[in-house]
């Protein structure tokens, strides 16, 4: 994978975090909480997992959905799942 | 010396529509759906001064060499062979075992001379009397205790309990029903007299639960609202419990018969204690088979207009539905799914008529001549000791296959969940999102193992990411919404590891016609052997 591929894949993610949070994407930052920071509960952090495989092509391990609590931690999961899917 | 007491609830070698045996199908560790209440009120009736341990095997393994004094084993009738196993065993090992439960209590006759000590009926007014020989050493071989006034129960011994591993917190604010359904179990032990918990109990088991991390419980009770008066004075007491809770409320859910629609009171107090889902007994469209199996409360009632009614306030509704009544023809399949897909009930507990020991249907059944024997107990929802009217038992087991694929197609539970969703009316309870309240993290792992399970199901295949993509459409046009729609996906995540372990899933089925045929399509899996 290229280093462009993966600025452009964390760019698509912070863009469904962020419609999916009804944020602007400035305001994400890795430490963001996705439920006490943005609201993501359990129903909204399953349409976030599908819409950003649906935007990537990736699936994310089911391993780590349950140690995603950060925008940054989504961010990894995709960066692995890339890795090992290409 | 202290003496010791390990008691146990033994699994059952069968899933179930409302288990939990989604989570270690789908690759987690395993987990009981609800706590159990049983060993924690026996564990709370022992003597404070022994050492009593409980093992839920639904969440953790048996200690098969336990230095425990006594085994006390309880169960239902789907734990029957398991029960019985243990008893084998641990008697084999030496140790004094003592059975006690709702199936000992129906059918004390399966367990005598296979247990050291039986225990029949509630134990709560000849606990002391028990546990008292016990001690000395010498104990009759079987207790026989009454229906107690419920002020006698004490708080559950939830310390005890695995509480890590079991998805829903548990209180039982009731014991009994006075409704007389033909093939109902429950008050044949329990009585048709109802006795209730104080409200300062069920606030103090409330208390209880909230402080372990629960934020979801289930009402055990037979028929939640069937004394009206009685039911508003405990929803009251919830709304205002939830009321000092607004910042992390608490889900309920019970069991009740759709005549609490008649009053409206009781659904607004319903809706305002956070009541977010009902287990009703619908059982079937056909009214001939209601008045035969005498559910009354359902009878000349329009069923679907009474559901709508649970969805407007708020409440989303668990359907229990049967099939092989003695007036349910071939065509009761076809009629079952259409009265199913014209409602907004995502869930259905879709199973054949049984006749469980000790209640007025095995009587009435087992003098005609229509019970097949069969090994003890019932082992899945479309197995039956019944011998239909109208049909073979091989054709009513594969109409059930049938209909089982059709209702719970991706394409057909999608519409239902959607429907549903269309249907829910404004939230009145804890729950409303305009209330400006933080989203909580999920503070327990089994929750969080929820949305892994989820994001796999939704993952299966084509259709399901239809019916995901269809279900998350409506949730955003109604966000409130959500948690009904998250409780509806995981019980569904169930009902395909139920189908898929008793080896009734079968897609192929889903555009199959519900008439019925004679034999199984060829190459299709099929449950026909097992009638």
């Amino acid at each position: 994978m290229s280093p462009g591929a993966d600025v452009d894949a964390k760019a698509a993610v912070l863009e469904v975090i962020a419609a999916q949070a009804k944020v602007a994407v400035e305001e994400l930052r890795p430490e963001t909480e996705l439920v006490a920071g943005l609201g993501i509960d359990s129903a909204r952090a399953l349409q976030l997992l599908v819409a950003i495989e649906d935007r990537l092509g990736v699936e994310i391990d089911d391993d780590e959905i349950a140690g995603l609590n950060t925008v940054g931690d989504v961010l990894a999961a995709i960066e692995g799942g890339r890795a090992s899917s290409g | 010396m202290r003496k010791s007491l390990y008691l146990i609830n033994p699994r059952s070698a069968h899933a179930s529509y409302f288990g939990a045996e989604l989570h270690e199908h789908w690759g987690f560790s395993p987990v009981q759906a609800i706590a159990d209440l049983a060993t924690a009120t026996v564990a709370a009736l022992a003597p404070a001064s022994w050492n009593t341990t409980i093992c839920d095997e639904y969440a953790e393994p048996i200690d098969l060499d336990t230095d425990a004094d006594f085994v006390g084993i309880t169960g239902k009738v789907t734990q029957a062979s398991r029960m019985l196993e243990l008893a084998a065993e641990y008697r084999r090992r030496g140790k004094t075992v003592v059975i006690g439960g709702p199936f000992a209590s129906l059918s004390p006759e399966t367990f005598r001379g296979r247990c050291d000590v039986l225990v029949v009926g509630e134990l709560e007014e000849i606990a002391n009397e028990l546990f008292g020989d016990l001690e000395r050493g010498d104990w009759k071989r079987e207790y026989v205790g009454d229906k107690p006034d419920l002020a006698s129960s004490p708080l559950p011994r939830w310390d005890l309990y695995p509480n890590d591993r079991a998805v829903m917190g548990c209180i039982q604010t009731s014991r009994g029903c006075p409704f007389e359904c033909e093939f109902c179990d429950v008050i044949q032990y329990l009585g048709r007299k109802q006795r209730h918990k104080s409200v300062e109990q069920i606030l103090t088991e409330l208390e209880t639960l909230y402080e372990i991390g629960y934020r979801s419980i289930f009402l055990a009770d037979d028929n939640f609202t069937v004394y009206r008066k009685r039911a508003k004075e405990v929803l009251s007491a919830l709304a205002d419990w939830q009321r000092r809770h607004a910042e992390d409320p608490v889900s309920f859910a019970t069991q009740l018969s759709i005549d609490a629609t008649r009053d409206p009171e009781i659904m607004q107090l319903q809706a305002a204690a956070g009541m977010t889902w009902v287990f009703i007994g619908i059982e079937t469209p056909n009214q001939e088979s209601l008045k035969e199996t005498k559910k009354r409360q359902n009878v000349g009632v329009d069923l679907l207009r009474e559901i709508e009614v649970f969805l407007e306030h708020g409440i989303s509704v668990t359907g229990g539905m049967i099939v092989g009544f003695d007036h349910d023809g071939p065509d009761i399949f076809q009629r079952q799914y259409d009265f199913a897909m014209a409602s907004p009930i995502p869930m259905f507990s879709l199973g054949a008529l049984t006749a469980p020991v000790a209640t007025p249907l095995y009587d009435r059944l087992g003098a005609a001549g229509r019970l097949v024997e069969g090994p003890r107990g019932v082992s899945n929802p479309w197995e039956t000791n019944v011998v239909p009217t109208q049909m073979t038992r091989e054709e009513l087991t594969a109409g059930l296959q049938r209909l089982c694929n059709r209702l719970y197609h991706p394409a057909a539970f999608g519409q239902r969940v959607v429907r549903m969703i269309e249907c829910l009316g404004p939230q009145r309870g804890p729950f409303r999102l305009d209330a400006g309240r933080a989203a909580k993290p999920a503070a327990r792992e089994i929750e969080r193992e929820t949305l892994a399970i989820l994001h796999k199901l939704i993952r299966l295949g084509p259709e399901e990411r239809r019916m995901w993509a269809a279900i998350s459409a409506a949730m955003e046009k109604k966000p409130e919404s959500q948690i009904m729609v998250m409780m509806a996906l995981y019980r569904y995540a169930q009902v395909r590891c139920l189908y898929e372990t008793e080896s009734c899933w079968e897609p192929r089925l889903a555009t199959a016609s519900l008439a019925p045929a004679a034999a199984p399509e060829p190459g299709l899996v099929s449950l026909g052997g097992r009638a």
